[in-house]
């Protein structure tokens, strides 16, 4: 995982499947980012490497999320797949941060 | 609308058959508990409408589904838990349930059916108001509308769900978690909503997120992704197809959903600095989705969920085919048995094939007649629902109890006895139990119960309905038989009480106040019982005033293939039932008159001291006489109802298993014969009804006195017996006869006239020593004075009088024996016990212990008391003169008698009534005193009723056998000062 601190922007980029095989070090990576970033006012999850996504990735996003706003951060995903975009919808995810 | 194939069409009516058949029980179930109803019987009520209606509709049945539909609705609101069951509420899925009958019933003109009444109790129901007569719309409210709740829940277009509701999708709303339905099996959410999609239309849907706090154990907290789902799918697939646990799955119901304001779905973002948004879905108020109901719906709805594997669904017509197959094969294996008779030996291996086939046959046909029999339940079940409207219709509370509903009967049986059954079981509701003031005011429950019982006895099926109800007034009943013309005043001296009871039977009786709707036309008792005996049974009624009446029906297990005896009369052979036949007797030539008496010129065999009257068959059936070879007298000993006969016959044959085939039209009319059957060598047998055959020989101990024409003496008594007297015909004036029992009779002495020496106004004679007091008939009696005579005159000095007397006579005249029939009406008078003709002259018969208290009353006895007339007393004395006799010296103190001819007559009075005390004669036809004392003290209900012997024997070992047969006291006749001495002994009187 890439992350990227622009200005107030804290950047997430995913580099595989959010599948449950990558997920534990994906995890590691964005609990110390959000440790050591504590002063930027938004999370951003860019999705653009991302194809697939299951259960326990779609627990991951919202597990994210969960943390940000619990740190009063916005929150918001991008660079989703159509399908993803539609799962995301779906799930009503989108009524909770934006998803582009 | 699927096409009326007609094998789908026949098992959607015989699905819905089932599942109507277990309706009406729920349903009823469902009332009684209505106050705390099993969840589980609510559901099973609904999946069962519901199945209906699904169905219906496909076959385009549109009434059926229509009516289905509604009742659905009034059910799915009391699953809910929005309505709670009510009697009323009841009734109306009753009513329902009964026009579903019809229409299955009669599927093709169905939707001819009205059901607009129905529809509209049940959309009252569904308000939550009682049916009153209004016309009320049930219109939900909408703030309760499912699809405003579904519409906010979901976020959805309202218009959305028109289209599901238009295309008839069923709407179900759906639970799956990410991990336990989706991981878990392997796919991913994208996968999992790919998949569903095949099977329907996800219309709507949202996630719970709340089990997620962060990013600490995240990948353990499971999801919960929540849609609305359309599609055809049938409830019990639907959990199958989404892959997720059927109570993940509830079907909506679309009725509820109606038209509601486009909304637009709002898009709430969640923003982080608000924590009231933080989880929107949790704040909007959810739709209560009912409990996840196990949407799954058995098709199949067999007896028992126990064998729903086990069994198979057979047509009636190949069940009818086969049993009349395995009637052929057991007429051709008694074929093949016969032919080979004698001959089986010389072929090697027949014998053991014979007895295969024989053995097979045997099994096969019992098997073949086991797929006929039911369980009496198939009818016994309805009537709860009969006990239930019933009671409502006519405001009384009434208890049904059923026992024996899995007693077996052959399914023919079964079919014709539902019409009488239920005939009787409304009477017993209708006019046996009382109004609920009535019983109270009885003493009684309020509440009435009636009781039907099933069961096996005397190789019979026993159908009893009784009710704790009012009883049968004898009295009533008699007036009514009277005013109808079906009997007259003369001939009710003469009834029992069952002959009383059994007056209901009688065409165009009924003594209902009112006739109800629901029994009482007078045209059904009667009907009943024909009906039961055209089933090879019998019906018979018991009923006690103010306790309640017990109506026993008794049936054959089965009417097809019957064991029986094949006997021959005349060169003719004929089946009789073996479970009919007792037992067989046979006289050698010459021994008949040593066994067969007569009595009322009636042949009667004695068997173990019980006189059996028997009939000769060829005379019954007025065979032409053929001479006979062997001499031999052959009796078959057969059971009709409570009584016995013997059927003489000229041989008896084997025991074979026959098939009943029906009676041959120019028989029908015969009482005599119930069917035909074909013999084993092929020839015709016809098969005897031993109903018939006792009514056509005239047997007097049926309900129904036959009037045969050959005893126009209506005394009860005197035509059953016939005993012979020894009387003492004596004058006293010229050509006034007198007559006294030669048994109590001590001694006659003859003496000059000068022997009589007088004393005041008395006269007395020398005897034994000692002065003994005579008395002239005349001086007592309204009878002729005798003329001064120089003549010797003879003194007739009666036995067992504690102050003895001698009476004088004038002339005697003869000692004679005669059958007596003493008139105690006719000529009567203080001193008489009555006069009778003999000789074709009128013969007076003297009281002696009365005219004995007339001569010297200061030493008699008194026994008389008010007191005793609450005691009943059964005289069994087979004499008439002593019945005569021994009645008035009983009745004299006070006491109630009632009179029997004989033990066997005795019993049945004992039966019948309620007695203090037996006084029994020892010598007796029919049944003797000690076999009556013997049959009393077996009977708990007799045994403690003390009985005496009052005999003329007096030897010590006849008064031993007495005491150990069970005699409380012995007494000789007839000392009447010790009679009523030891009857206020026994009675225990002050």
């Amino acid at each position: 995982m890439k992350v990227i601190v622009n200005e107030q922007t804290l950047e997430l980029v995913f580099e595989k499947d959010l599948v449950a095989s990558n997920l534990d070090e994906q995890t590691k990576t964005i609990k110390n980012s959000l440790k050591e970033n504590t002063d930027v006012k938004k999370v951003s999850l860019n999705f653009e490497n991302v194809k697939e996504l299951d259960s326990l990735g779609i627990n991951l996003v919202i597990a994210t999320f969960k943390e940000a706003d619990e740190k009063k951060k916005e929150f918001s995903i991008f660079n989703t797949s159509t399908s993803i975009k539609n799962l995301f919808h779906l799930f009503k995810l989108h009524t909770y941060f934006d998803i582009s | 609308m699927i096409g009326q194939d007609p094998e789908m069409l026949q098992m959607f009516l015989e699905e819905s058959q089932e599942h109507l058949s277990g309706l009406e029980p729920d349903l009823l179930e469902l009332e009684k508990t209505k106050d705390n109803p099993e969840q589980e019987l609510i559901n099973r009520i609904f999946r069962a409408v519901h199945s209906l209606k699904g169905s219906a509709g496909f076959f385009g049945f549109d009434t059926i589904t229509k009516i289905s539909h509604a009742m659905e609705n009034l059910l799915s609101m009391v699953r809910d838990g929005k309505l709670k069951p009510t009697s009323e509420m009841i009734t109306t899925l009753l009513d329902g349930t009964d026009k579903l009958v019809m229409m299955i019933n009669d599927v093709d003109n169905s939707d001819t059916i009205d059901i607009e009444e129905d529809l509209r109790k049940i959309n009252i129901l569904m308000t939550g108001k009682p049916i009153g007569g209004e016309t009320v719309q049930v219109k939900p409210k909408e703030e309760d509308s499912l699809s405003e709740k579904l519409v906010k829940q979901f976020q959805i277009d309202p218009m959305d769900l028109k289209k599901v509701i238009s295309h008839g999708h069923f709407l179900y709303a759906v639970k799956a978690f990410t991990h336990k339905d989706m991981k878990d099996r392997g796919r991913t959410p994208m996968d999992y909503i790919k998949n569903i999609q095949k099977l329907g239309s996800l219309i709507a849907s949202y996630s719970d997120i709340s089990t997620i706090n962060g990013l600490d154990n995240f990948n353990t907290k499971d999801i919960a992704f929540v849609f609305l789902f359309s599609s055809v799918l049938e409830p019990d697939l639907i959990a199958l197809g989404l892959e997720v646990p059927e109570e993940q799955v509830t079907l909506l119901e679309l009725s509820e959903i109606n038209d509601s304001k486009k909304t637009e779905p709002k898009k709430e973002k969640a923003p982080a600095e608000s924590k009231e948004k933080e989880e929107p879905k949790e704040k909007t108020k959810e739709v209560k989705i009912p409990e996840p109901k196990p949407a799954k719906e058995k098709k199949k709805v067999v007896h028992s969920e126990n064998t729903t594997k086990e069994t198979l669904r057979v047509h009636v017509s190949l069940l009818n085919d086969l049993m009349t197959l395995a009637g052929e094969m057991v007429l051709a294996r008694n074929q093949l048995l016969r032919m080979t008779e004698g001959i089986e030996k010389d072929i090697p291996g027949l014998p053991a094939v014979l007895q295969d086939i024989n053995m097979t046959t045997t099994l096969l046909q019992g098997k073949i007649m086991d797929t006929r029999m039911q369980p009496i339940s198939a009818i016994f079940n309805k009537f709860p629902r009969v006990i239930r409207d019933m009671s409502k219709l006519l405001n009384k509370k009434i208890h049904l109890e059923i026992t024996g509903n899995d007693v077996d009967l052959d399914k023919s049986i079964i079919e014709n006895l539902s019409d009488p059954l239920t005939h009787l079981v409304r009477n017993s509701g209708d006019h046996g139990i009382e109004m609920p003031e009535e019983r109270k005011k009885a003493g009684k429950n309020e509440t009435g119960t009636v009781w039907l019982k099933a069961y096996h006895e005397g190789g019979k099926v026993n159908i009893d309905v009784i009710d704790d109800g009012r009883g049968l007034d004898p009295k009533k009943l008699v007036a009514k038989a009277i005013e109808k013309g079906i009997i007259t005043e003369q001939d009710v001296k003469h009834m029992s009480k069952k002959d009383i009871y059994a007056l209901i039977f009688k065409p165009g009786f009924s003594t209902a106040e009112k006739v109800s709707d629901i029994s009482g036309r007078g045209v059904g008792m009667d009907v009943v019982r024909t009906n039961i005996e055209k089933l090879g049974g019998s019906v018979s009624i018991d009923s006690e005033l103010g306790q309640g009446t017990t109506i026993n029906l008794k049936l054959p297990l089965t009417l097809a293939i019957i064991p029986s005896l094949i006997i021959n009369v005349q060169n003719m052979h004929f089946a009789v039932p073996q479970i009919a036949l007792k037992e067989l007797v046979r006289l050698r030539q010459g021994d008949e008159g040593k066994q067969i008496e007569y009595v009322n010129n009636s042949p009667v065999l004695r068997l173990r001291n019980k006189l059996l009257p028997i009939v000769y068959l060829e005379e019954v059936l007025k065979l032409p006489k053929v001479e006979k070879k062997d001499k031999s007298t052959r009796i078959l000993v057969l059971q009709q109802d409570e009584n016995e006969f013997g059927l003489v016959v000229d041989e008896i044959f084997d025991s074979e298993e026959i098939v009943v085939k029906s009676i041959p039209r120019f028989f029908s009319e015969s009482k005599c014969y119930s069917g035909s059957t074909i013999m084993g060598d092929g020839s015709v047998a016809l098969i005897l009804d031993i109903t018939g055959i006792a009514i056509q020989s005239n047997l007097k101990f049926l309900d129904e006195k036959i009037n045969s024409g050959t005893n126009s003496n209506d005394n009860e008594e005197d035509e059953s017996s016939n005993e012979l007297q020894n009387l003492l015909l004596f004058e006293n004036a010229p050509q006034e006869l007198f007559a006294l029992n030669l048994d109590l009779i001590k001694r006659i002495e003859k003496l000059p006239i000068s022997g009589i020496d007088k004393v005041g106004e008395k006269e007395y004679i020398i005897h034994e020593g000692k002065s003994l007091l005579v008395v002239r008939l005349e001086h007592f009696l309204p009878v002729k004075t005798a003329p001064e005579s120089e003549d010797d005159i003879y003194v007739i000095i009666p036995k067992l009088l504690e102050n003895p007397i001698g009476i004088i006579a004038h002339k005697i005249i003869d000692a004679i024996e005669v059958d007596a029939k003493i008139d105690t009406e006719n000529i009567t008078a203080k001193g008489m016990i009555g006069s009778a003709l003999i000789n074709k002259e009128i013969v007076l018969f003297p009281d002696i212990y009365e005219i004995v208290e007339m001569a010297d009353p200061e030493k008699s006895h008194k026994f008389k008391s008010s007191e005793n007339n609450k005691f009943k007393i059964l005289l069994v004395e087979d004499t008439p003169f002593f019945r005569t006799l021994e009645k008035q010296y009983i009745t004299s103190a006070g006491y109630s008698v009632d009179t029997a001819v004989d033990g066997f007559a005795g019993l049945k009075k004992a039966s019948e009534n309620k007695y203090d005390l037996f006084i029994v004669d020892i010598i007796m036809p029919r049944m003797d005193g000690m076999e009556f004392v013997r049959s009393i003290k077996r009977d708990p209900k007799l045994n403690n009723i003390p009985t005496m012997a009052l005999t003329t024997l007096t030897n010590k070992e006849t008064m031993e056998k007495a005491f150990e047969a069970g005699f409380d006291e012995y007494e000789v006749k007839v000392h009447k000062d010790k009679l009523l001495r030891k009857i206020k002994d026994l009675l225990q009187v002050d």
